[in-house]
Protein backbone atom coordinates (compact mmCIF):
# COMPACT_ATOMS: atom_id res chain seq x y z
CA UNK A 1 0.00 0.00 0.00
CA UNK A 2 2.82 2.09 0.77
CA UNK A 3 1.04 5.70 1.85
CA UNK A 4 2.86 8.70 0.51
CA UNK A 5 2.74 11.85 2.79
CA UNK A 6 2.53 15.26 0.64
CA UNK A 7 0.55 18.62 -0.30
CA UNK A 8 -1.11 16.87 -3.68
CA UNK A 9 -4.14 19.22 -3.77
CA UNK A 10 -1.83 22.39 -2.70
CA UNK A 11 -4.27 23.39 0.17
CA UNK A 12 -1.13 23.80 3.12
CA UNK A 13 -2.29 20.42 4.51
CA UNK A 14 -0.53 17.35 3.91
CA UNK A 15 -2.60 14.48 2.14
CA UNK A 16 -2.16 11.01 2.01
CA UNK A 17 -1.68 9.23 -1.99
CA UNK A 18 -1.94 5.51 -1.71
CA UNK A 19 -2.91 2.83 -4.34
CA UNK A 20 -4.51 -0.79 -2.67
CA UNK A 21 -4.49 -3.94 -4.09
CA UNK A 22 -7.81 -2.45 -5.79
CA UNK A 23 -5.96 -1.37 -8.54
CA UNK A 24 -6.87 2.26 -8.50
CA UNK A 25 -5.68 5.39 -6.32
CA UNK A 26 -6.63 7.22 -3.54
CA UNK A 27 -6.54 10.54 -1.80
CA UNK A 28 -7.29 11.27 1.45
CA UNK A 29 -7.15 14.92 1.87
CA UNK A 30 -5.40 16.85 4.84
CA UNK A 31 -7.05 19.51 6.46
CA UNK A 32 -7.35 21.56 10.03
CA UNK A 33 -9.74 18.79 10.95
CA UNK A 34 -7.58 15.73 10.20
CA UNK A 35 -7.85 13.31 7.50
CA UNK A 36 -11.00 13.26 4.83
CA UNK A 37 -12.52 9.72 3.47
CA UNK A 38 -10.94 8.70 1.28
CA UNK A 39 -11.58 9.22 -2.54
CA UNK A 40 -10.57 8.11 -6.13
CA UNK A 41 -7.96 10.31 -7.98
CA UNK A 42 -9.12 10.17 -11.63
CA UNK A 43 -7.89 10.97 -14.90
CA UNK A 44 -8.95 13.92 -17.24
CA UNK A 45 -11.42 12.16 -18.96
CA UNK A 46 -13.17 11.61 -14.89
CA UNK A 47 -11.92 7.47 -15.04
CA UNK A 48 -9.92 6.26 -12.48
CA UNK A 49 -6.42 5.68 -12.26
CA UNK A 50 -5.56 2.33 -13.05
CA UNK A 51 -3.14 -0.15 -15.01
CA UNK A 52 -4.82 -2.40 -17.24
CA UNK A 53 -5.56 -5.08 -15.02
CA UNK A 54 -8.14 -3.70 -11.85
CA UNK A 55 -10.41 -5.19 -9.39
CA UNK A 56 -13.96 -3.60 -10.19
CA UNK A 57 -15.41 -3.25 -6.57
CA UNK A 58 -19.41 -3.12 -7.81
CA UNK A 59 -19.41 -6.42 -9.77
CA UNK A 60 -16.71 -7.76 -7.75
CA UNK A 61 -14.35 -8.66 -10.39
CA UNK A 62 -11.22 -8.29 -11.81
CA UNK A 63 -11.36 -6.39 -14.93
CA UNK A 64 -9.13 -5.48 -18.11
CA UNK A 65 -8.29 -1.58 -18.57
CA UNK A 66 -7.62 0.24 -22.18
CA UNK A 67 -4.73 2.51 -21.01
CA UNK A 68 -2.53 2.00 -23.46
CA UNK A 69 -0.47 5.15 -25.45
CA UNK A 70 -2.54 4.56 -29.04
CA UNK A 71 -1.05 1.70 -31.08
CA UNK A 72 0.61 0.09 -28.10
CA UNK A 73 0.04 -2.43 -25.61
CA UNK A 74 1.41 -2.63 -22.44
CA UNK A 75 1.32 -5.78 -20.74
CA UNK A 76 -1.49 -6.87 -18.21
CA UNK A 77 -0.61 -5.05 -14.94
CA UNK A 78 -2.02 -4.45 -11.70
CA UNK A 79 -1.47 -1.26 -9.56
CA UNK A 80 -0.54 -1.81 -6.00
CA UNK A 81 0.94 1.51 -5.40
CA UNK A 82 1.31 5.27 -6.42
CA UNK A 83 3.56 7.87 -5.58
CA UNK A 84 3.17 11.62 -7.24
CA UNK A 85 5.99 13.56 -8.30
CA UNK A 86 6.71 16.65 -10.25
CA UNK A 87 8.01 14.79 -13.11
CA UNK A 88 9.04 17.08 -15.59
CA UNK A 89 9.32 19.94 -12.85
CA UNK A 90 6.49 22.00 -14.44
CA UNK A 91 5.32 22.98 -10.78
CA UNK A 92 2.59 20.06 -10.70
CA UNK A 93 2.52 16.40 -9.66
CA UNK A 94 2.41 13.59 -12.01
CA UNK A 95 1.96 10.13 -10.77
CA UNK A 96 4.04 6.98 -11.04
CA UNK A 97 1.73 4.19 -10.84
CA UNK A 98 3.55 0.86 -9.56
CA UNK A 99 2.26 -2.71 -10.70
CA UNK A 100 2.69 -6.15 -8.57
CA UNK A 101 4.79 -7.26 -11.30
CA UNK A 102 7.23 -5.01 -11.10
CA UNK A 103 7.14 -2.32 -13.90
CA UNK A 104 6.47 1.22 -13.13
CA UNK A 105 4.32 3.50 -15.01
CA UNK A 106 3.88 7.28 -15.46
CA UNK A 107 0.93 9.44 -16.05
CA UNK A 108 1.70 13.15 -16.35
CA UNK A 109 -0.40 15.75 -15.13
CA UNK A 110 -1.25 18.63 -17.45
CA UNK A 111 -3.58 20.39 -15.20
CA UNK A 112 -2.07 22.48 -12.32
CA UNK A 113 -1.83 22.37 -8.59
CA UNK A 114 -5.23 21.68 -6.80
CA UNK A 115 -6.86 21.02 -10.55
CA UNK A 116 -5.22 17.95 -12.23
CA UNK A 117 -5.75 16.86 -15.63
CA UNK A 118 -3.88 13.26 -15.67
CA UNK A 119 -3.30 12.13 -19.24
CA UNK A 120 -5.95 9.13 -19.58
CA UNK A 121 -2.99 6.54 -20.88
CA UNK A 122 0.12 4.72 -19.33
CA UNK A 123 3.53 4.94 -20.33
CA UNK A 124 5.68 2.47 -19.41
CA UNK A 125 8.95 3.22 -17.71
CA UNK A 126 12.58 2.19 -18.94
CA UNK A 127 15.21 1.71 -16.85
CA UNK A 128 18.99 1.26 -18.17
CA UNK A 129 17.76 1.07 -21.76
CA UNK A 130 14.90 -2.25 -20.70
CA UNK A 131 11.74 -1.87 -19.60
CA UNK A 132 11.59 -0.50 -15.72
CA UNK A 133 10.98 -4.01 -13.80
CA UNK A 134 12.01 -4.61 -10.18
CA UNK A 135 13.51 -7.85 -9.73
CA UNK A 136 10.87 -10.14 -7.96
CA UNK A 137 8.03 -8.02 -8.76
CA UNK A 138 6.16 -5.02 -6.49
CA UNK A 139 7.26 -2.04 -7.50
CA UNK A 140 6.30 0.44 -4.20
CA UNK A 141 8.75 3.11 -5.43
CA UNK A 142 10.25 5.94 -2.99
CA UNK A 143 11.46 9.01 -3.94
CA UNK A 144 14.68 9.87 -2.48
CA UNK A 145 18.15 11.97 -3.78
CA UNK A 146 19.83 9.03 -2.86
CA UNK A 147 23.65 9.91 -4.32
CA UNK A 148 22.97 13.54 -3.19
CA UNK A 149 23.91 14.66 -6.92
CA UNK A 150 20.44 16.95 -7.17
CA UNK A 151 18.65 14.47 -8.77
CA UNK A 152 15.02 12.14 -7.13
CA UNK A 153 16.44 8.73 -7.46
CA UNK A 154 14.06 5.40 -6.81
CA UNK A 155 14.22 3.24 -4.03
CA UNK A 156 11.43 -0.05 -4.53
CA UNK A 157 11.11 -2.75 -2.64
CA UNK A 158 10.98 -6.38 -4.63
CA UNK A 159 8.59 -9.16 -3.35
CA UNK A 160 10.98 -11.57 -3.28
CA UNK A 161 13.14 -10.04 -1.01
CA UNK A 162 16.05 -6.77 -1.68
CA UNK A 163 16.01 -3.53 -2.52
CA UNK A 164 16.61 -1.71 -5.44
CA UNK A 165 18.61 1.50 -6.20
CA UNK A 166 17.55 3.26 -9.54
CA UNK A 167 19.82 5.97 -10.26
CA UNK A 168 18.39 9.22 -11.81
CA UNK A 169 21.20 9.38 -14.70
CA UNK A 170 18.76 11.64 -16.25
CA UNK A 171 17.93 15.72 -15.90
CA UNK A 172 15.70 17.92 -13.83
CA UNK A 173 12.64 18.08 -16.16
CA UNK A 174 13.78 14.69 -17.84
CA UNK A 175 14.51 12.14 -15.23
CA UNK A 176 16.11 8.76 -17.01
CA UNK A 177 17.37 5.94 -14.43
CA UNK A 178 19.97 3.29 -14.80
CA UNK A 179 19.58 -0.26 -14.61
CA UNK A 180 19.13 -1.29 -10.60
CA UNK A 181 21.27 -2.27 -8.22
CA UNK A 182 20.81 -4.06 -5.28
CA UNK A 183 21.68 -2.05 -1.74
CA UNK A 184 19.91 -5.20 -0.25
CA UNK A 185 20.34 -8.11 -1.82
CA UNK A 186 17.34 -10.92 -1.22
CA UNK A 187 18.21 -13.80 1.06
CA UNK A 188 17.18 -16.75 2.84
CA UNK A 189 16.89 -17.12 6.19
CA UNK A 190 17.74 -20.08 8.28
CA UNK A 191 16.25 -20.97 11.69
CA UNK A 192 19.58 -20.00 13.44
CA UNK A 193 19.78 -16.89 11.42
CA UNK A 194 19.17 -13.38 12.69
CA UNK A 195 16.04 -12.37 11.47
CA UNK A 196 15.39 -10.32 8.24
CA UNK A 197 12.67 -9.01 5.65
CA UNK A 198 13.54 -11.59 2.13
CA UNK A 199 9.94 -11.35 0.76
CA UNK A 200 7.40 -8.42 0.18
CA UNK A 201 9.68 -5.75 1.18
CA UNK A 202 8.10 -2.21 1.36
CA UNK A 203 11.44 0.28 1.53
CA UNK A 204 11.00 3.59 2.73
CA UNK A 205 14.64 5.54 2.23
CA UNK A 206 15.00 7.98 5.37
CA UNK A 207 17.89 9.80 7.68
CA UNK A 208 16.47 7.62 10.55
CA UNK A 209 18.91 8.15 13.09
CA UNK A 210 19.87 12.10 12.43
CA UNK A 211 23.45 11.13 11.32
CA UNK A 212 23.13 12.96 8.03
CA UNK A 213 22.81 9.86 5.54
CA UNK A 214 20.29 7.43 4.44
CA UNK A 215 19.02 4.57 5.94
CA UNK A 216 16.56 2.08 5.17
CA UNK A 217 13.70 0.86 6.98
CA UNK A 218 12.09 -2.01 5.57
CA UNK A 219 8.64 -3.90 5.77
CA UNK A 220 8.32 -7.28 4.90
CA UNK A 221 8.07 -10.90 5.74
CA UNK A 222 11.02 -12.83 6.95
CA UNK A 223 10.29 -16.38 5.98
CA UNK A 224 12.67 -19.07 7.64
CA UNK A 225 13.58 -22.24 5.75
CA UNK A 226 12.69 -25.51 7.89
CA UNK A 227 15.52 -27.37 9.40
CA UNK A 228 15.57 -30.54 7.73
CA UNK A 229 15.29 -33.99 9.78
CA UNK A 230 16.60 -37.42 9.00
CA UNK A 231 14.43 -39.87 9.97
CA UNK A 232 14.74 -42.95 11.29
CA UNK A 233 13.32 -46.55 10.09
CA UNK A 234 10.60 -46.77 12.58
CA UNK A 235 10.10 -42.51 12.61
CA UNK A 236 10.30 -43.20 8.12
CA UNK A 237 7.20 -45.78 8.84
CA UNK A 238 4.73 -43.67 11.06
CA UNK A 239 5.46 -40.71 8.47
CA UNK A 240 4.32 -42.95 5.59
CA UNK A 241 0.85 -43.89 7.59
CA UNK A 242 0.77 -39.89 8.53
CA UNK A 243 0.46 -38.87 4.95
CA UNK A 244 -1.75 -41.88 4.08
CA UNK A 245 -4.31 -40.48 6.63
CA UNK A 246 -3.55 -36.98 5.19
CA UNK A 247 -4.48 -38.36 2.16
CA UNK A 248 -7.60 -40.31 2.82
CA UNK A 249 -9.10 -37.24 5.06
CA UNK A 250 -8.56 -34.93 2.20
CA UNK A 251 -10.79 -37.52 0.17
CA UNK A 252 -12.97 -37.79 2.79
CA UNK A 253 -13.39 -33.88 3.20
CA UNK A 254 -13.96 -33.58 -0.47
CA UNK A 255 -16.90 -35.83 -0.29
CA UNK A 256 -18.24 -34.07 3.22
CA UNK A 257 -18.36 -30.40 0.59
CA UNK A 258 -20.13 -32.23 -2.56
CA UNK A 259 -22.89 -33.12 -0.17
CA UNK A 260 -22.95 -30.53 2.12
CA UNK A 261 -21.57 -27.47 0.81
CA UNK A 262 -23.95 -25.02 -0.88
CA UNK A 263 -23.33 -23.80 -4.60
CA UNK A 264 -22.06 -19.94 -4.02
CA UNK A 265 -21.51 -19.46 -7.37
CA UNK A 266 -24.67 -17.09 -7.56
CA UNK A 267 -23.96 -15.69 -3.77
CA UNK A 268 -23.38 -12.24 -2.70
CA UNK A 269 -19.97 -12.33 -0.62
CA UNK A 270 -21.86 -11.97 2.60
CA UNK A 271 -24.45 -15.11 1.44
CA UNK A 272 -21.29 -16.68 0.45
CA UNK A 273 -19.77 -16.18 4.16
CA UNK A 274 -23.39 -17.12 5.41
CA UNK A 275 -23.36 -20.95 3.79
CA UNK A 276 -19.47 -21.34 4.66
CA UNK A 277 -20.59 -20.73 8.34
CA UNK A 278 -23.20 -23.31 8.19
CA UNK A 279 -20.68 -25.50 6.59
CA UNK A 280 -18.37 -25.08 9.61
CA UNK A 281 -21.18 -25.57 12.15
CA UNK A 282 -21.46 -29.31 10.74
CA UNK A 283 -20.30 -32.15 12.81
CA UNK A 284 -18.91 -34.26 9.76
CA UNK A 285 -17.11 -31.08 8.71
CA UNK A 286 -15.65 -30.36 12.07
CA UNK A 287 -14.69 -34.00 12.96
CA UNK A 288 -12.90 -34.34 10.08
CA UNK A 289 -11.03 -30.50 10.71
CA UNK A 290 -10.19 -31.54 13.93
CA UNK A 291 -8.74 -35.15 12.95
CA UNK A 292 -7.01 -33.88 9.89
CA UNK A 293 -5.52 -31.07 12.28
CA UNK A 294 -4.29 -33.86 14.77
CA UNK A 295 -2.48 -35.64 11.64
CA UNK A 296 -1.03 -32.73 10.41
CA UNK A 297 0.50 -31.54 13.72
CA UNK A 298 2.30 -34.80 14.22
CA UNK A 299 3.38 -35.01 10.63
CA UNK A 300 4.96 -31.55 11.07
CA UNK A 301 7.10 -33.19 13.25
CA UNK A 302 9.08 -35.44 11.14
CA UNK A 303 8.69 -32.52 8.09
CA UNK A 304 9.02 -29.32 9.84
CA UNK A 305 7.66 -26.63 7.48
CA UNK A 306 9.22 -23.02 7.49
CA UNK A 307 7.88 -20.44 8.87
CA UNK A 308 6.45 -16.51 7.33
CA UNK A 309 6.40 -13.66 9.82
CA UNK A 310 5.76 -10.11 9.11
CA UNK A 311 8.17 -6.99 10.71
CA UNK A 312 9.62 -3.89 10.53
CA UNK A 313 13.30 -3.62 10.43
CA UNK A 314 15.95 -1.21 10.39
CA UNK A 315 18.91 -1.31 7.96
CA UNK A 316 21.54 1.47 9.26
CA UNK A 317 24.07 2.93 6.45
CA UNK A 318 27.48 2.47 8.04
CA UNK A 319 30.85 2.82 6.40
CA UNK A 320 32.30 0.27 4.43
CA UNK A 321 35.10 -1.01 6.02
CA UNK A 322 32.80 -1.36 9.35
CA UNK A 323 29.84 -2.87 7.57
CA UNK A 324 28.61 -6.44 8.69
CA UNK A 325 27.87 -9.19 6.41
CA UNK A 326 25.01 -8.98 3.96
CA UNK A 327 22.40 -11.50 3.90
CA UNK A 328 22.64 -14.25 1.73
CA UNK B 1 29.39 0.66 -53.46
CA UNK B 2 32.14 -0.76 -51.47
CA UNK B 3 33.16 2.62 -50.32
CA UNK B 4 29.29 3.31 -49.22
CA UNK B 5 29.00 -0.20 -47.43
CA UNK B 6 32.42 0.40 -45.52
CA UNK B 7 30.87 3.56 -44.51
CA UNK B 8 28.04 2.21 -42.92
CA UNK B 9 30.40 -0.37 -41.24
CA UNK B 10 32.62 2.45 -40.10
CA UNK B 11 29.05 4.37 -39.04
CA UNK B 12 27.72 1.17 -36.82
CA UNK B 13 31.03 0.42 -34.77
CA UNK B 14 31.60 3.95 -34.39
CA UNK B 15 27.69 4.28 -33.36
CA UNK B 16 28.25 0.79 -31.12
CA UNK B 17 31.43 2.09 -29.39
CA UNK B 18 29.86 5.31 -28.54
CA UNK B 19 26.25 3.46 -27.27
CA UNK B 20 29.38 0.99 -25.49
CA UNK B 21 30.94 3.80 -23.60
CA UNK B 22 27.91 5.58 -22.50
CA UNK B 23 26.64 2.50 -21.10
CA UNK B 24 30.25 2.15 -19.34
CA UNK B 25 29.85 5.74 -17.95
CA UNK B 26 26.23 5.14 -16.68
CA UNK B 27 27.40 1.98 -14.69
CA UNK B 28 30.36 3.89 -13.35
CA UNK B 29 28.17 6.41 -12.02
CA UNK B 30 26.35 3.60 -10.62
CA UNK B 31 29.03 2.22 -9.14
CA UNK B 32 29.95 5.29 -7.75
CA UNK B 33 26.92 6.44 -6.26
CA UNK B 34 27.05 2.78 -3.78
CA UNK B 35 30.67 3.52 -2.69
CA UNK B 36 31.53 3.47 0.49
CA UNK B 37 27.97 2.42 1.17
CA UNK B 38 26.66 -0.06 3.38
CA UNK B 39 24.52 -1.25 5.93
CA UNK B 40 24.44 -2.89 9.77
CA UNK B 41 22.94 -6.12 10.51
CA UNK B 42 18.79 -5.56 10.35
CA UNK B 43 17.32 -4.08 13.65
CA UNK B 44 13.85 -5.36 13.75
CA UNK B 45 11.43 -2.60 15.28
CA UNK B 46 8.88 -3.40 17.98
CA UNK B 47 6.06 -0.96 18.49
CA UNK B 48 4.36 -1.63 22.04
CA UNK B 49 6.57 -4.04 23.32
CA UNK B 50 6.08 -6.61 20.24
CA UNK B 51 7.58 -7.49 17.07
CA UNK B 52 5.25 -5.34 14.12
CA UNK B 53 4.10 -8.99 13.08
CA UNK B 54 0.64 -8.29 13.44
CA UNK B 55 0.05 -6.92 9.82
CA UNK B 56 -0.02 -8.10 6.26
CA UNK B 57 2.42 -6.80 3.81
CA UNK B 58 3.45 -3.71 6.51
CA UNK B 59 4.64 -0.60 4.66
CA UNK B 60 6.67 1.43 6.53
CA UNK B 61 7.29 5.50 6.49
CA UNK B 62 8.58 7.81 8.79
CA UNK B 63 6.18 11.02 8.85
CA UNK B 64 5.99 13.92 11.24
CA UNK B 65 2.40 13.58 11.46
CA UNK B 66 0.93 15.62 14.05
CA UNK B 67 3.53 18.33 13.56
CA UNK B 68 5.43 18.34 17.01
CA UNK B 69 8.70 17.98 14.84
CA UNK B 70 9.01 14.52 15.64
CA UNK B 71 8.32 11.90 13.45
CA UNK B 72 5.85 8.89 13.96
CA UNK B 73 6.03 5.59 12.42
CA UNK B 74 3.35 5.03 9.80
CA UNK B 75 2.53 1.47 8.67
CA UNK B 76 0.11 0.93 5.80
CA UNK B 77 -0.89 -2.63 5.21
CA UNK B 78 -2.93 -4.76 2.49
CA UNK B 79 -6.10 -4.42 4.12
CA UNK B 80 -5.94 -0.50 3.88
CA UNK B 81 -5.90 1.07 7.50
CA UNK B 82 -3.36 2.83 8.51
CA UNK B 83 -1.50 2.84 11.73
CA UNK B 84 0.62 5.33 13.40
CA UNK B 85 3.69 4.69 16.54
CA UNK B 86 4.97 7.70 18.59
CA UNK B 87 8.78 7.30 19.28
CA UNK B 88 10.49 6.04 22.89
CA UNK B 89 13.59 7.84 23.45
CA UNK B 90 15.60 5.11 21.60
CA UNK B 91 14.27 5.22 18.31
CA UNK B 92 13.82 1.57 17.95
CA UNK B 93 11.00 0.37 20.30
CA UNK B 94 7.93 2.44 19.38
CA UNK B 95 4.82 3.15 21.35
CA UNK B 96 1.95 1.12 20.27
CA UNK B 97 -0.32 0.67 16.92
CA UNK B 98 -2.88 3.51 16.75
CA UNK B 99 -5.31 3.37 13.80
CA UNK B 100 -5.60 6.62 11.64
CA UNK B 101 -8.99 8.06 11.95
CA UNK B 102 -10.76 10.10 8.89
CA UNK B 103 -13.96 11.75 9.90
CA UNK B 104 -14.77 10.23 13.02
CA UNK B 105 -14.24 6.73 11.57
CA UNK B 106 -11.22 4.25 11.35
CA UNK B 107 -9.04 5.83 8.05
CA UNK B 108 -9.57 2.55 5.49
CA UNK B 109 -8.51 3.03 1.59
CA UNK B 110 -10.99 0.39 0.29
CA UNK B 111 -9.26 -2.78 -1.15
CA UNK B 112 -10.59 -6.07 -3.12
Amino acid sequence: MCPQFVDFDADGHTDIITATYEGTVFISRGSHKGWGKPEHLIDAAGEYLVLSLYYDMEEDTYKNAKRSPEGQSNPKDHCVSAMVWDWDADGDFDILLGAKEGRLYLRMNHGKPGSPKFDTTNQLLRAGGEDFNVPGGLTAPRLVDWDADGLKDLVCGSFKGGVYFYRNVGEKKAPKFAKPVALISPGVCQPSDLRFPNSGCYADPVDYDGDGDLDLLVGGYCSVAPKKRILDVKEKARLKELVAKTSSLSKEMNVILSKHAADTSDMSKEEGRKAFEILRALKPYRENREAWGKVWAERRTFQPTGSRTAGVWLYRRIAKETAAVQPR
Amino acid sequence: MRVSTTLVLLFSLTASLSAQSAQGDATKQNDRALQGQSFAAPVELTAGGKAISNLMYPSPVLHDLDGDGKRELVLGEIFGTVRACTASADGLKWQKQVLLQAEGEKLKFNNW
